[in-house]
């Protein structure tokens, strides 16, 4: 049974994060509409004007190139597009009225834009009160720096996770890369759900503020408990060594080795340099492994270098040792352990192609969730709230039409 | 009313990381959360031995009971070795969490999943620092944090379910899994064409600068080249062919953060940030862990909780996101603490 069946939502956001919320609640069932502009296009539908072939199916952009871009593509399955311009009051109509017959609104654009648009939680609450609004600006709705606009990256610095990542000496490193984003979306998710206990047991909803660099500071709780800066040191850590990606077969190929225990190296010992190695005192504590880190991952590499990365991995966890294949995005397309979890599902896009998409983790005996319909061509879904959600009478459906409110083609130049 | 999920209780005896965290989210939101400590060793990371008033402990087990419900727990998150349907047929409508690294079946199952090999096998690693040199893993326990806040996800979906059918279920999140959905979704490009992306192919408009005493990211879009380079005096980059359009400064990134860095190394972190972001460039701080306790920002917006326990004093931040009905439980915490 799909969970969230019967539940609708309308997602005025961009990018990632957003959408990602809205994707993971559709993975339930909700049924949600992507609203979005017809002069401004979502960034992760492309730029229509300088579309880079890396980001479609075959390399080919197409005639539709916003419709076959892989990031837009990856974050709106199961959801339906209204494209439809927020400052023309017949579009503003048609999603003032949209939200009226749903349950959720996220929002992940800067502080302010709802209540400018005349759609904040403290209005919408005097008519619904059984709405839930979400606001998931980067730095929170108040603040000195509630203002500021923000990406993953940039999210990751702030929230003081890339000064802990970094070469020995080196800047901070920012991850994923936008790591963020994911984070975001899945707090956005748990809080709606959470809202959504609440209203099924008082009828009211709610107002939900998550500022996304707060919450994935979540991830760094003992850190932040501690107050004590985190020195970088590549992946090296205190306790444990080795632990490390080493070279493999391959261009930039790798292989992520990590020894927990004096016993854990002794095999490992084994089988790179037999009992000698295992009793060489250079390496036999782990103190003495950090004392002499450097000439460690020198002789690890030495071994590993010329080997396949996935069946060393493999063969280390068969002696016990924690390994794995740095694995890259055309690794997990044929990932038998993926495959085994059912993470890919094919699905049909009218317009970029039949393909597989990846899935998410989240595995249930009574409530799983699925991936059934593809992301939405640009405004596939305008006539169908027009008409089947709205059942507005045909004259306003001709005349909001022909005002340019909606589109299913971007302007030019955005 | 104690919270938007007070009518839950819950028995946490995951002894992870991840468990402890999802546990951790229910008792933030007023489920009645009851933690014990299993002897198993997990394999992925673990949430500690039980040592109370830890950094670790802290965060992930604040506001929870030790100890066992008097009531028939509504979310069971499974210790180590424990087998979820033999819980489900203790606890019938229960919700039984199971969170491992890669799974009780598959070609992975049972292994060993530390921080680095879980990040290893997701795909984002390979994203990470430098080409050529050895890929970073995200310092911290990220995978498990996200297998935990996953966890979380699918609990309240199927409270819903349960709700309406009367039964229990069993959830099954993977640490690894997990991962790899939180990855930039490069895997739909290589279906899409076969590129396979990893460090240095990223078309990014952006650099880090090394101002006084901290580090500086921003992101330098087209249509903010000019505005950038006008401010900063370097107008001789407007006319440089190495910058002339897009193409040519996306191959040209280092010698242009080169020559920003020349014009920043004294100015003040905070004070740069905030002279961009009103130019409307997207720029943050790389804040250190100190340094963030002193985030006027985050001050202002009371982040940080004030603890007393026993008599000693612990900062520690607040929960994920703010409702405005049914706000988190604040354990003797005090929301405008200063830290």
């Amino acid at each position: 049974m799909l969970p969230l069946e019967g539940t609708r939502i309308v997602e005025l956001t961009t990018a990632w994060a957003g959408p990602m919320a809205g994707r993971i609640l559709t993975w339930y069932g909700a049924e949600s509409f992507h609203v979005e502009s017809p002069n401004r296009t979502n960034t992760w539908r492309s730029n229509r004007d300088k579309p880079n072939p890396l980001t479609y199916p075959d390399l080919d952009p197409g005639e539709r190139p916003w419709d076959r871009c892989f990031t837009f593509n990856s974050q709106n399955v199961n959801k339906r597009s209204l494209v439809v311009d927020l400052k023309n009051p017949l579009g503003f109509s048609v999603v003032r009225r949209l939200v009226a017959m749903s349950d959720v609104l996220i929002c992940n654009f800067r502080p302010g834009l709802l209540e400018r648009l005349g759609l904040g939680y403290e209005k919408l609450s005097r008519e619904q009160p059984d709405i839930i609004v979400v606001e998931m600006p980067a730095y929170g709705l108040a603040g000195p720096e509630s203002g500021y606009a923000a990406l993953g990256p940039t999210m990751e610095m702030a929230a003081g996770m890339s000064a802990m990542i970094s070469y020995p000496g080196g800047g901070p490193t920012v991850t994923g890369p936008s790591y963020m984003d994911p984070i975001g979306g899945f707090n956005a998710a748990a809080a709606i759900l959470t809202a959504l206990h609440h209203r099924d047991r008082t009828g009211l909803g709610q107002h939900i503020e998550l500022a996304q660099v707060e919450a994935a500071m979540q991830f760094i709780g003992p850190e932040l408990i501690a107050g004590v800066d985190v020195v970088p040191d590549g992946n090296h850590l205190p306790d444990v060594a080795p632990h490390n990606a080493y070279p493999a077969a391959g261009d930039d190929s790798w292989v992520a080795i990590a020894v927990a225990s004096d016993d854990q190296w002794a095999k490992l010992a084994r089988m790179i340099g037999g009992d000698v190695l295992a009793r060489d005192v250079r390496f036999s504590s782990l103190g003495a492994r950090k004392a002499n880190e450097a000439d460690l991952d020198r002789l690890i590499a030495g071994w590993t270098f010329d080997q396949d990365r996935h069946a060393l991995a493999a063969r280390l966890q068969a002696a016990g040792i924690a390994a794995s294949a740095v694995e890259t995005a055309r690794d997990l397309v044929n990932s038998p352990y993926l495959e085994k979890r059912r993470f890919f599902t094919e699905l049909d896009h009218p317009v970029a192609g039949r393909h597989r998409h990846p899935g998410l983790p989240l595995h249930s005996e009574i409530a799983q969730g699925s991936a059934r319909t593809a992301a939405p061509s640009y405004g596939e879904g305008n006539e169908y709230v027009l008409r089947e959600i709205l059942a507005l009478p045909e004259a306003e459906i001709t005349a909001i039409l022909a005002s340019g409110a909606m589109a299913t083609v971007p302007a030019p130049g955005v | 009313m104690r919270g938007a999920l007070e009518d839950l209780v819950v028995l946490d005896r995951s002894g992870t990381i991840a468990g402890q965290f999802c546990g951790k989210l229910l008792a933030d939101y007023g489920a009645d959360v009851w933690l014990e400590i299993p002897e198993a060793e997990p394999d992925i990371a673990s949430g500690g031995s039980g040592q109370t008033r830890t950094p670790l402990d802290l965060h992930l087990n604040l506001g929870k009971r030790r100890g066992l419900p008097a009531a028939t727990p509504d979310v069971v998150l499974c210790a180590p070795d424990e087998n979820p349907q033999a819980t489900r047929t203790e606890f019938p409508v229960a919700v039984v969490v199971r969170i491992t690294g890669f799974g009780d079946d598959g070609p992975k199952a049972g292994w060993r999943a530390p921080e680095i090999v879980l990040q290893a096998s997701s795909g984002m690693m390979i994203s990470n620092g430098i080409r050529g040199r050895e890929p970073l893993y995200g310092t911290g326990n990220r995978a498990s944090y996200a297998a935990g806040q996953a966890a979380y996800v699918q609990i309240l979906a199927s409270l819903r379910v349960r709700a309406k059918i009367k039964q229990g279920d069993i959830i099954r999140i993977d640490a690894a899994e997990t991962a790899a959905a939180m990855c930039f979704p490069y895997v739909l490009q290589a279906i899409y064409n076969g590129t396979d992306r990893r460090r240095g192919d990223q078309d990014i408009p952006a650099g880090e600068v090394l101002c006084r005493g901290s580090w500086v990211c921003l992101w330098v879009y087209s249509n903010r080249f000019a505005a950038l380079c006008k401010f900063l005096r370097l107008e001789t980059c407007l006319t440089d062919a190495r910058f002339a359009d897009a193409q040519q400064r996306s191959r040209n990134w280092p010698a242009f953060f080169a020559l920003v860095q020349e014009e920043v190394h004294d100015r003040d972190p905070d004070d740069f940030v905030a002279e961009l972001q009103a130019m409307n460039i997207i720029a943050a701080r790389a804040y250190r862990i100190s340094e963030l306790r002193g985030s006027r920002h985050l001050q202002n917006r009371g982040f940080w909780r004030r603890l007393k326990i026993e008599g000693d004093e612990f900062v520690v931040p607040a929960p994920p996101f703010r409702m405005s009905l049914t706000p988190a439980i604040q354990v003797g915490g005090n929301a405008d603490a200063t830290a």
